[in-house]
């Protein structure tokens, strides 16, 4: 039920010629792009790195999903609207990418989240369990607890990035969260 | 099984801050607790993330699209230009075959012997083996 595809986005397999760049640009202008970028690259960098498991994939994903966006021309009622759209468009990359690589072992959520900087190391040790913990996960419940607790965002936004129902969200979320926190807990193996 | 509590605990892990009158509540509710333990982990991670990550600038990431937006233009006017090269050949094969087809089925059957419908038959082949050659070739470039 989650391979729903969220806001029509059929973007993939697209290709761009000259007057539909224009298009893009005049969609959304150089200034306006740059701004939008400053806001969110980070955030959606988090967000793919930690849904994907893997942040050197990230990288290549941040770059498939601004470059999918960049040709996604929409009216957007918002900025929360258009963050939306650029949060949808990102789970679609990571999905198209597992589906192209299923079954390819990737690096573990722990490895490398130990960052240069050797914080604390009880909360080295609490970031390990966690992204053990999110490596237990569906990916879609690793979508649902990123969004609604990293990201801060509304069941309905979520309902809106992921393609779901927002009537579900509240128990799915739930469920994951139990996992999750059954797993930090050692309630589970 | 959730509690109502969980939006305003949400609103204060965000913050950074718990209320003492918060703090207490969340001590006795275990769906509360949960969702501290969870949330709470989830924003550690989340704001280590944001600090790690390395990102390109935003001119570099404009300027990477347009590389690649100019790249796939080029690809799809490489591909028309192949497709209307097939398509000439496949209408100059069509034209040899109408025009010259029934004067070399005759001059087979003249000189060789050969059955005329034989000869019509042989060049359908020819024509079809060449046109699902065209197509393969066009398949695979693609």
């Amino acid at each position: 039920m989650i391979e729903k595809m969220p806001f029509s986005l059929v973007l993939r397999g697209a290709t761009l010629d000259g007057a539909a760049l224009d298009d893009a640009r005049a969609a959304m202008s150089d200034d306006e792009f740059r701004a939008f970028y400053e806001r969110t690259a980070r955030p959606l960098w988090a967000y793919l790195s930690r849904i994907s498991g893997n942040r050197h994939d990230a990288d290549d994903f941040l770059q498939e999903t601004y470059y999918r966006f960049y040709r996604y021309r929409a009216e957007y009622e918002s900025e929360s609207h258009r963050r939306n759209t650029l949060f949808a468009i990102a789970t679609n990359v990571v999905r198209d990418a597992a589906r192209r690589t299923k079954g390819r072992h990737s690096v573990p959520l722990d490895h490398d989240l130990v960052t240069p900087e050797a914080p604390a190391e009880h909360r080295v040790m609490v970031r390990s369990d966690l992204a053990r913990a999110m490596e237990q996960l569906q990916p879609a419940q690793r979508e649902l607890l990123w969004l609604a607790y990293g990201q801060g965002a509304s069941h309905a936004e979520i309902a809106a990035i992921l393609g779901l129902e927002a009537v579900s969200i509240r128990t799915l979320l739930l469920r994951a969260r139990r996992k999750v926190a059954a797993i930090l807990t050692g309630k589970s193996s | 099984m959730s509690c109502p509590h969980e939006d305003q605990l949400l609103d204060a892990l965000r913050r950074g801050f718990i209320a003492a009158e918060l703090e207490e509540h969340v001590a006795s509710c275990p769906s509360c607790t949960e969702l501290r333990l969870v949330a709470g982990a989830l924003l550690d991670d989340r704001a280590d993330a944001i600090a790690t990550a390395d990102v390109p600038a935003a001119g570099a990431m404009l300027w990477r699209m347009r590389v690649r937006a100019r790249r796939e233009a080029e690809a799809r006017a490489r591909q028309s230009l192949l497709l209307g090269h097939a398509a000439t050949l496949a209408v100059a094969i069509a034209l040899v075959a109408f025009f010259f087809g029934p004067i070399l089925a005759a001059s087979a059957h003249q000189f060789a012997g050969i059955d005329r419908p034989l000869v019509i038959a042989v060049a359908a082949s020819l024509l079809l083996a060449a046109a699902t050659a065209i197509g393969g070739w066009m398949v695979v470039r693609r």
